[in-house]
């Protein structure tokens, strides 16, 4: 490691702001070299006095002033009420939820087939109920859409298989069609403890 | 739903602790169940961090004082989306910085405050030892300095030298990446060093 990087390297390493190898290669270089020690010395005594500096200048009747006039403030305000509230993630999971419901419920719509169209119905020769249809100009009834008929989430998991993925099922009046939705959570990612300060 | 899923929910935000390990979250959460005399405590255990803290971003004591009252009003008012749980004094320097932004957003750059432009002026022949006379040179020099800083950098100085946050914490806070908060702190502790160059060395060259 050269001189001109471990200078570089100075401002990071003093916070503990490198990972390990590079902080002892920094530390090694800082062993053996006069001049970056002395940077790094002077480095640590700019920060001595940059906390030295910036030491809050107010007293305790500065404080009594603040307190008072928030105090003040205070009791002429809205009383804080509890919101809920979702974090980005969160919302954006809802929403996901949400299109995926609105898709399986209009999915068994999209693919309908288009029913042709009747024939010409014929002339009221017979008896019975088509006559009578005929005569009062009703034609036979269509039949509707496939409608949704069962919407139900797989049972309740136990303790040993809550980190598996959730199981919801859609059976539509169309028996070919059977709609399953599985929803898997990720773990949360450890947080990374080697770059903290030392 | 399963723990893993709440854990998904929670990933972007800061840790959950025990009511019982952030005494501050707990006097929120009574000023949120009514108790507003909590509300007291509470400022008595933040005020001076909280002050100190604008100051720090600020640079100017009057300035420091409206972002501290204003930061409590928004407190106050803002209790209800507060998380129990959630690191209260993160939450709280959180709304601080932004007041802070906000107040620097409305004025402009910020000017250099009174009483270093009284001390670059002050006559260092007066009653001071050398010691004293040295000491308040330094700290115009620092103050200069860090006017001279960029928002962002000031802030993330601020926070992880000064104010102690780690700089995950530091980059929560400030709502940017890691990384960024690393970049920031080290330029400025470069540009600072510089300055605390120019002071012990004020012919130039390095000292």
């Amino acid at each position: 490691m050269t001189n001109r990087h471990v200078l570089d390297r100075l401002p990071f390493w003093i916070a503990g702001d490198l990972d390990a190898p590079e902080t002892e290669a920094v530390q090694a270089h800082l062993n053996q070299c006069p001049d970056c020690r002395a940077a790094a010395d002077g480095m640590r005594e700019g920060r001595a006095w940059l906390r030295e500096a910036l030491e809050p200048p107010f007293d305790a009747t500065d404080h009594a002033r603040l307190r008072g006039a928030i105090l003040a403030q205070i009791c002429h305000a809205e009383p804080p009420r509890r919101t809920s509230r979702l974090t980005p993630r969160a919302a954006i999971l809802v929403t996901t939820a949400a299109a995926l419901v609105v898709l399986a419920l209009t999915h068994p719509l999209r693919h309908l087939q288009p029913v042709p169209p009747l024939p010409a119905p014929p002339p009221p020769t017979g008896t019975g109920i088509s006559a009578l249809q005929a005569a009062s100009g009703t034609a036979p009834s269509r039949p509707g859409p496939p409608r949704l008929v069962r919407a139900r989430a797989a049972p309740r998991q136990t303790p040993d298989e809550a980190t598996g993925p959730t199981r919801i099922e859609f059976q539509t009046s169309d028996p070919t069609i059977h709609i399953i939705w599985l929803a898997q959570a990720t773990p949360r990612p450890e947080p990374d403890l080697s770059q903290e300060e030392p | 739903m399963s723990n893993g899923f709440e854990a998904v929910l929670m990933e972007e935000e800061l840790p959950l602790r025990p009511a019982a390990e952030d005494p501050l979250g707990a006097l929120a959460v009574r000023v949120l169940d009514g108790d507003t005399e909590a509300f007291g405590a509470l400022l008595t255990r933040t005020q001076p961090r909280l002050l100190g803290l604008a100051w720090r971003i600020l640079g100017d004591r009057d300035l420091a004082q409206d972002a501290a009252q204003e930061t409590y009003l928004r407190i106050f008012r803002s209790l209800g989306s507060y998380r129990p749980g959630e690191p209260f004094e993160a939450w709280m320097v959180r709304i601080t910085v932004n007041v802070c932004y906000d107040l620097v957003r409305k004025r402009g750059p910020l000017p250099l405050p009174p009483e270093v432009l009284e001390g670059l002026g002050a006559d260092p022949s007066t009653h001071e030892t050398e010691e004293a006379v040295l000491l308040r040179q330094r700290r115009d020099l620092l103050h200069r300095a860090l006017a001279g800083l960029p928002q962002a950098e000031r802030a993330a100085l601020v926070l992880r030298d000064l104010e102690g946050f780690s700089t995950e914490e530091t980059a929560r806070i400030l709502g940017v990446r890691p990384v960024t908060v690393r970049s920031q702190a080290a330029s400025a502790r470069v540009k600072l060093a510089a300055a605390c160059a120019r002071l012990m060395n004020p012919k130039g060259g390095r000292p």
